[in-house]
């Protein structure tokens, strides 16, 4: 049986769960890259089935910024990232100790691993989520993932022939509400008339789609800012995920510079509204003053989870550090240009002198 | 500063100098710990801005931590390898 009718068969088998997904469209987007314009991969993702929300339907066959689950299909247990449980030498520690590991470590599974990474790189960074899960099937074996800004949990297998557990997470997934599948509801579409004051403020024509996105106020209110839907980068989903936008303030009717980000959730290191705050206390110059900023949400959904399970008896080791982070947005009083911008040689090191300052002060 | 005050002479002795600049900064209290091109922007006055402000320390914290490297960004083209195992139960439904 060739590749093309292994997908076939599987992807039948992976609709049939439809009768219990009412609220989700699985769809065979094996043949189809993706058509997410805001994607800035060198490369193109091709999932073998893209699942999608019935009410956010795109229409097309394969778009990562529209997606809910991607689903990847191997036909042979040498491409599986993932092995059964074993002892590894732990690198960092002389004296021979073991750790548990479930890594396989051969260039075919490091090639499904960042294969499958990619596929979650582009959901994260096209959308605004706080968390996504995946499929990986390797011929009679699945396993579910569940991506964060801290790290990916991964299932041992489920035999979904004999099992039943894909089929109900399937069910539950589709049963759940929005936040609980990830999705970031504190971004919202902009009404059609602050749309248009949006685009003339940031000098969008009509083609670039639009989002509004919410950020704590001090005052324990919230302000709104329009900006641009943001383009997903090839980094690994890990880390503070930063995306900075030119933005639209629809109380202030200026434009500002926004960013989202996921903090570091650790107590020696500061949200930085509250560092921007002390440096202007401190009078320090070359910094820009800070509009507002806050967490998002609360931390049932906006802060990352993996991290809260790397001391559980059932996880495996790894040599990485689990950092928690917490979802945090700010606003600042001005969109200032790339330093390579700079119009002649004097400004780049004036600039540069300037932020120094900035740093010392 | 005497920092600031020798900042004309900054091309000749620049690695010098943003030694000294990350000396005083520590003493100051706060260690930016991200400083670079792309931190740092040019105001609408054409005057340079420090932003990016998310990984700094303040310095009454723990000092070993502060001097902690910064780990390098991953591409997915790196090989990822954060994960978990989490078992299937099996006879409590998942």
């Amino acid at each position: 049986m060739n590749t093309h009718s292994h997908v076939h068969n599987l992807f039948f088998k992976v609709k049939s769960t439809e009768n219990f997904t009412p609220n989700l469209r699985i769809v065979n987007s094996s043949g189809f890259p993706d058509c997410n314009p805001l994607l800035d991969f060198p490369f193109k993702i091709k999932p073998d089935i893209t699942v999608y929300s019935v009410d956010s339907y795109p229409g097309v066959v394969t778009d990562s910024s529209k997606a809910e689950i991607f689903i990847e299909f191997k036909w042979k247990y040498g491409d599986d990232p993932f092995c059964d449980v074993h002892d590894v030498e732990h690198p960092t520690i002389k004296g021979g100790r073991t750790v548990k590991s479930f890594l396989r470590n051969t260039k075919a599974a490091k090639d499904t691993l960042g294969q499958i990474t990619a596929y979650a790189a582009a959901q994260l960074g096209s959308q605004f989520r706080t968390h996504i899960y995946s499929i990986l099937i390797v011929k009679d074996t699945a396993r579910i993932l569940r991506w964060d800004r801290s790290g990916t949990l991964v299932t041992e297998v489920i035999y979904y022939n004999k099992a039943d557990h894909l089929v109900e997470f399937f069910r539950r997934y589709s049963e759940a509400p929005p936040e609980m599948r990830g999705k970031d509801m504190s971004v919202l579409d902009p009404t059609l008339a602050e749309a248009v004051k949006a685009r003339q403020a940031l000098n969008l024509d009509s083609t670039v789609s639009l989002v509004k996105i919410t950020v704590p106020d001090t005052s324990n209110s919230q302000l709104h800012f329009i900006a641009a839907s943001p383009r997903a980068t090839p980094y690994t989903p890990p880390g503070r995920a930063t995306r900075g936008f030119p933005a639209y303030d629809v109380s202030r009717r200026v434009p500002v510079f926004m960013k989202d980000s996921w903090r570091l959730d650790v107590p020696d290191i500061w949200p930085e509204g509250r560092v921007y705050q002390s440096l202007k206390a401190s009078s320090v110059r070359h910094v820009p003053d800070c509009l507002s900023s806050g967490d998002i949400s609360s931390d049932k959904y906006h802060a990352t989870k993996t991290c809260h399970y790397t001391e559980m008896p059932w996880a495996c080791y790894t040599t990485t550090h689990f950092t928690c982070h917490r979802h945090y947005r700010l606003a600042l009083d001005v969109i200032g240009r790339s330093l390579t911008t700079f119009q002649s040689s004097r400004e780049m090191v004036s600039v540069v002198r300037d932020a120094i300052e900035g740093k010392l002060l | 500063m005497l920092l600031k005050a020798s900042f004309c002479d900054m091309a000749e002795t620049e690695a010098e100098y943003i030694l000294l600049a990350l000396m005083d900064a520590y003493n100051a209290g706060f260690l930016h710990r991200d400083f670079s091109p792309g931190n740092i922007i040019i105001g609408v006055d054409g005057k340079g801005l420090l932003i990016d402000w998310d990984l700094c320390k303040p310095l009454s914290g723990d000092s070993e931590n502060v001097r902690t490297p910064r780990r390098a960004t991953r591409t997915v083209r790196d090989n990822y390898k954060i994960c978990i195992l989490i078992p299937i139960p099996t006879n409590t439904g998942f």
